[in-house]
């Protein structure tokens, strides 16, 4: 009703620019000669239709309306506005359309025409009634075309992204999936399996850092608060409430992804055999901000077995993990107090 | 090929237990099976949900690892359903969590998500087999 209301007020100020408030006197007059430039020279397309003749006829139709459509003014005038559907024309769109004329709402909807030539296009029409001033009385229907057929692609062109992406998510997890059994199978052959085993734990952190970055199938950096969850939900056991995470929203290079994913995999790790991760209780406390172009995440152990020593067999801060870390320029700052380890990842944010 | 199987630090967990895999991929699926094989299960494998199907006809199962994708469109939801029909307890192992999530939730059984750890995948049958009464902790 509200939308009903609006249009009176819009075809009365129409009425009120005219020298007279009769309907068929609208484009006439200075007033009226300004109103019909306009309408010929914008590159809206519109036409009005006349429900009270049989079958709702096109009575004007602006030049903007023939570019788009590629009829001439003699064959647009006297015709219904159907000539515009085709094959592929949505059946829920017409019936809208169908509704909003029966029912005399205003209405937009997306609609697939097509042009003289066969050629299709996406309009944005935008229908409506328009009412005598004075008696109220339905005179018109307005409907307004717009071509937005590259809105439509570009939509189109989003929706195929975000397919394959998740496509290429899938086998990306399936890739490390068969390359983690290969690694797997690999070790029991060889009678290593407790190295090879190793060599998942670090293959699968990677996986999950960029499993985010890959199927988004948004080109920007990824934000280091999903690489985070990503790589310690596994180390989580199915209770929320492990890690506590707090940190600014950073965006992370895929090179930088790969190392914070395999340090959190490592403390991770290590937790869970000798630190907060080996006991019920047992918390991590992350933070992270970001500082003159570095990192800064902290990790904090609570609640787990009391530290007395350094564990021998520790893995992080120690090999592999600290020569990786110095060939990124980062560090990683050990910390063993005796309520749990507290770590502390220091690495430029690479652009 | 002489493959070893580890002895778990945990035991023979699965010992006595016949266990059906559902893994259209034979590299993944030795390494379950050599995986399950390793806490003393004894282990029949299926490609196919058609295969699992027939072997349900010719074995009894204690319980069952299903992957979600079977290639083709096809689907572990066949063998889920007839599983179920069965009191059969058995858990999901799927890399395709986004694709699937409707029919894994569907099927409402725990999921491992893939690629996962000989251990995640262990533990996850062991705790579903406890919760659901069929191992005692």
């Amino acid at each position: 009703m509200e939308k009903t209301t609006e249009n009176i007020s819009q075809s009365q100020s129409a009425h009120d620019d005219t020298e007279s408030g009769h309907p068929e006197d609208n484009f006439t007059g200075a007033t009226g000669v300004l109103f019909e430039r306009a309408m010929a020279q914008t590159r809206m397309a519109v036409c009005l239709t006349d429900p009270n003749q049989p079958d709702n006829p096109i009575i004007f139709a602006n030049r903007a309306f023939l570019m788009l459509t590629g009829y001439d003014h003699d064959e647009v005038i006297g015709k219904n506005c159907r000539f515009l559907q085709g094959p592929d024309t949505d059946e829920d769109s017409l019936n809208l359309i169908r509704k909003a004329i029966r029912d005399e709402e205003v209405l937009v909807v997306e609609v697939l025409n097509y042009r003289k030539d066969g050629t299709k296009f996406w309009n944005a029409l935008h229908l409506g009634p328009i009412y005598d001033g004075d008696t109220g009385e339905l005179l018109y229907f307005f409907g307004s075309q717009w071509n937005v057929s590259d809105v439509h692609a570009a939509r189109a062109d989003e929706h195929q992204a975000k397919l394959l992406a998740r496509e290429l998510s899938h086998r990306m997890k399936n890739m490390f999936s068969v390359i983690g059994s290969i690694v797997s199978l690999t070790g029991r052959q060889e009678g290593a399996k407790q190295v090879t085993d190793k060599i998942n734990g670090r293959i699968r952190a990677l996986g999950n850092a960029h499993e985010n970055a890959l199927s988004s199938a948004s080109a920007g950096p990824a934000d280091i608060s999903e690489i985070v969850t990503a790589v310690l939900s596994p180390y989580a056991a199915g209770s929320e409430d492990v890690f506590i995470m707090r940190g600014e929203k950073i965006g992370l290079s895929t090179s930088t992804i790969s190392l914070v994913g395999l340090v959190l995999h490592e403390l991770a790790t290590n937790a869970t055999k000798y630190g907060a991760l080996s006991a019920d209780e047992g918390k991590v406390t992350l933070d992270w901000r970001e500082e003159d172009g570095h990192l800064i995440l902290d990790w904090k152990e609570s609640g787990g077995p009391k530290i007395d020593h350094v564990p021998e067999e520790a893995g992080v801060g120690s090999g592999i993990m600290s020569t990786l870390l110095k060939s990124a320029r980062g560090e990683l700052g050990l910390d063993w107090q005796k309520d749990g380890l507290q770590a502390s990842l220091r690495m430029p944010v690479m652009s | 090929m002489m493959l070893q199987n580890s002895v778990s630090e945990t035991g023979m967990k699965l010992s006595g237990f016949k266990i059906l895999v559902l893994e259209d991929d034979p590299i993944i699926a030795l390494d379950v099976e050599m995986s399950l094989q390793d806490y003393g299960a004894d282990v029949v494998h299926c490609l196919s949900p058609e295969e699992a199907l027939e072997a349900m006809t010719q074995h009894v199962f204690n319980c069952a690892v299903l992957d979600v994708n079977l290639g083709k469109n096809k689907t572990c939801a066949d063998v889920a359903v007839r599983l179920k029909e069965n009191g059969i307890p058995f858990i999901l192992h799927s890399g395709d969590l986004r694709r699937r999530g409707e029919l894994i939730e569907e099927i409402g059984a725990p999921v491992v998500v893939k690629p996962s750890s000989d251990e995640q995948l262990v533990n996850c049958l062991v705790d579903h087999l406890i919760q659901t009464g069929h191992l005692s902790a």
